[in-house]
């Protein structure tokens, strides 16, 4: 987060930026250790740490970002055929993000006919309502990055992504973003030809589910 | 989530970057899972992996081998083996199925050198994750070789700060590989590259020495 930095030859943190990683106490950088991080946080800083230190452990009871999301879809069926998940993971790659911009992405997303927000992420726990507001308190807490996950039915993927195309220049940070899909038993996956008629970047490199859980 | 497959980088660059990737689900098959999870570690480690672990267990920057793979238990999370061809993923897939593990499994890398695999060993995938890029405000981002290195650890855990650190610390003569060790020290998942980052700082260190680079790493 480049929160640390030399003034008058001495190392300070910037207490606003600093995303509470743990990274810095970590490495064993400063020759008298004078770098270290408090055992325990007060809310809502506590949200810092949850999110960006990444051996923390959701209430999900999940490490990282807290969602198996379809690392395991096989044994668990969260994405099913004639649906699709979308992932927004603000703040990735490295620029870290405050949960208001959480607020904005989810509220685009609550437009779409027919979304579902998945529960078994720590993000949804933040909303307060059906629209997707995220407690006031809260808003301008920074962390590494979490991920706004969803899943809609696959003839909505147009009007999903325009609504992210509508709120991205509203964002204060970055984000990732995800297209899940099951494959087709031809190995056929049509949402990807929506997003290319789109005019939008796919990735050649992708994660595959190889299908080889069992329960 | 997905802290695999947003690795920055072109298809050729990424073409020579794999991560098999095992994980037990929370209340469906986790409890039990600990030799299961041993089995996907000592697959993945007879195969030279460039990097192997997990978050509960360690990477190959700071642990060995058989100290990574005895520490695997019933924990609910990501435990990976690194890769830099895609015969060598083929053949890991192979024994997997073959040994019948029973772990979800995923790969991360270039989808068509995956699905040659699949189509090699006569299966269909089951579920793709296909990034779409970055979007929001791209101005914040680094140049594309600290960028390249830096997503290699989906959890922001390579800080463009060390990375720009080492590559100067390169250019003044410092080992890559070291380098690429310290790096990639602070990756938990054990998903970064080592080969590729070494590659990668070797090739930002010329750039920073004005030499010339033949075929680029990002």
């Amino acid at each position: 987060m480049g929160a640390i930095s030399l003034q008058d030859k001495k190392a300070v943190v910037n207490q606003d930026e600093c995303v509470e990683c743990g990274m810095c106490s970590e490495n064993p950088i400063c020759p008298v250790g004078a770098i270290s991080q408090p055992e325990s946080f007060p809310w809502p800083r506590v949200l810092r740490a949850e999110y960006s230190n990444p051996r923390c452990t959701h209430k999900t009871g999940v490490t990282g970002r807290g969602t198996e999301e379809m690392k395991t879809n096989d044994v668990t069926n969260r994405f099913q055929f004639g649906r699709l998940g979308i992932g927004v993971e603000l703040g990735r790659p490295g620029t870290g993000a405050r949960f208001r911009d959480f607020e904005k992405v989810a509220m685009a997303f609550a437009k779409i006919p027919g979304v579902v927000f998945e529960e078994k992420n720590p993000v949804e726990a933040l909303f307060i309502d059906e629209a997707k507001h995220i407690r006031e308190d809260v808003l301008n807490e920074k962390v590494l990055s979490g991920i706004v996950e969803i899943t809609i039915p696959e003839e909505q993927l147009e009007c999903a992504l325009n609504l992210l195309k509508e709120v991205e220049p509203e964002l204060e940070t970055v984000c990732s973003v995800d297209l899940i899909s099951r494959v087709q038993p031809d190995g056929s996956i049509p949402a990807l030809d929506v997003v290319r008629r789109m005019g939008l970047y796919v990735s050649p490199n992708c994660k595959t589910n190889l299908g080889l859980g069992r329960v | 989530m997905t802290h695999s497959s947003h690795r920055f980088g072109t298809k050729e660059g990424l073409k020579k970057d794999f991560v098999v990737m095992a994980m037990a689900s929370k209340g469906v098959n986790d409890v039990g899972s600990g030799p299961k999870i041993k089995e996907h570690l000592t697959i993945c480690a007879e195969h030279n992996p460039v990097n192997l672990g997990g978050m509960k267990v360690g990477n190959l920057c700071n642990q060995t081998k058989e100290e990574i793979i005895a520490g695997a238990k019933d924990y609910v999370s990501t435990f990976n083996g690194v890769f830099c061809d895609r015969d060598t993923v083929r053949d890991v897939v192979k024994e997997l199925i073959d040994k019948k593990v029973g772990l979800s499994t995923v790969i991360s890398g270039v989808y068509t050198e995956t699905k040659s695999i699949a189509d090699e060993l006569g299966f269909v995938p089951h579920t793709v994750n296909f990034p779409l890029g970055i979007w929001g405000k791209k101005e914040l981002l680094p140049e594309p070789e600290i960028l390249a290195i830096t997503t290699q650890c989906g959890h922001g855990m390579i800080s463009q700060h060390l990375v720009r650190y080492y590559m100067q610390r390169v250019a003044d003569g410092f080992d890559a590989h070291k380098a690429a060790k310290e790096v990639c020290r602070y990756c938990y998942c054990a998903i970064a590259n080592l080969d590729r980052v070494e590659r990668i700082l070797k090739e930002g260190a010329a750039k920073l020495n004005h030499e010339e680079v033949k075929e680029s790493a990002v």
